[in-house]
């Protein structure tokens, strides 16, 4: 049983209610155990752990501040995109009135007038893009 | 002797409660009264005193850390002691003294036959000698920590076999091992000490 026990196997039931037997006959050394002092800690010691523990409180509580601060930015942050942007999105497609005039100038259906206004304006801004039938090579 | 502040259960859950909080008056009285138990658990483990209040403080520090994580399912003053034995086991491996891995035939010869009962020593006697306290701190650091943990949880904190399992993670029946055979040491060590010093039985 001995050695059982010093390498931690597990003990028979038997084995077990013989270990309690003897547990309880081991009186003197609880009273002994019992007997020692642990002595407190000095005043000192006290007060350098309060004011460990308080820095820690004062660095907890700049923490909390910092992540309120942070998120009631981000809030006002989203909150002001979200006011200027709903109107916008609400309202629909904005459509030039250039188009609409061209369109209504020609006569003729949304994709000609599109294409028409384009091109127009691709002429207007000088990028010097070439029409479909325009013809002619770049060499020519 | 120190005097022991003890709560009573539903003060100290009123005091986690609070401390949760952020609450330092609430924590200030938990430390009232476990600071010098917890503080001779960690001197004995260490058998430094300078590490052992240094560590001391790291475990009161650690408790008000994490009291939001202490769910109640053990009592603090387990919670307590677990911390303090997780400090003590992380300390005693930096400084390589490895307590884990410490065994217990270190401490005993097995061919030697163990005294299960400590009847033949006159308790009035053992009682009234105040060198023993000496002999008994001797004794517990000549032992294994695995040895002296739980003795000193079980004999000196008056823990149950089931929480000191807890603390130390281990099966109940291994606490109970390592109890009996920390007691047999030290009756051993006692032995040797009174058979040396005439006078005393």
């Amino acid at each position: 049983m001995k050695k059982k026990l010093i390498e931690e196997q597990p003990l028979t039931i038997e084995e077990s209610l013989r270990l309690d037997e003897a547990l309880e006959s081991q009186t003197i050394v609880p009273r002994l155990m019992g007997k020692l002092e642990d002595g407190a800690p000095s005043l000192a010691w006290r007060s350098a752990l309060n004011e460990k523990l308080l820095a820690q409180t004062g660095r907890r509580k700049r923490v909390s501040t910092f992540r309120w601060v942070s998120g009631f930015a981000a809030t006002t942050a989203i909150c002001l995109v979200a006011f200027i942007a709903l109107p916008r999105l609400q309202s629909g497609p904005i459509v030039d009135n250039a188009v609409t005039e061209v369109a209504n100038s020609n006569g003729g259906g949304l994709e000609e007038s599109l294409l028409t206004a384009h091109l127009e304006a691709d002429i207007e801004s000088g990028l010097g893009v070439s029409t479909v039938d325009s013809g002619g090579s770049p060499g020519s | 002797m120190a005097t022991r502040r003890q709560i009573d259960v539903a003060t100290e859950l009123a005091l986690v409660a609070q401390c949760r909080r952020q609450d330092f008056e609430a924590f200030g009285k938990i430390m009232d009264a476990y600071q010098a138990r917890v503080l001779g658990f960690v001197r004995r483990m260490l058998r430094n005193e300078e590490e052992a209040l240094d560590v001391t403080q790291e475990v009161f520090i650690k408790a008000f850390q994490s009291m939001s994580r202490f769910d109640g399912r053990s009592t603090l003053r387990t919670w307590l002691f677990r911390i303090a034995y997780n400090l003590c086991i992380d300390r005693s491996r930096r400084a390589d003294r490895s307590p884990e891995f410490t065994s217990l035939e270190s401490t005993f010869d097995e061919n030697e036959p163990l005294e299960f009962a400590d009847n033949r020593w006159n308790p009035e006697e053992i009682a009234t000698n105040a060198e023993l306290g000496l002999i008994v701190e001797e004794a517990l650091g000549s032992m294994s920590e695995k040895l002296r943990t739980v003795l000193i949880l079980h004999d000196k904190e008056d823990m149950g076999y089931e929480e000191i399992a807890v603390t130390v993670d281990v099966p109940v029946g291994t606490v109970k091992s390592r109890l009996f055979l920390a007691r047999a040491h030290m009756q051993k060590w006692i032995g040797n000490y009174l058979a040396a010093t005439p006078g005393v039985s």
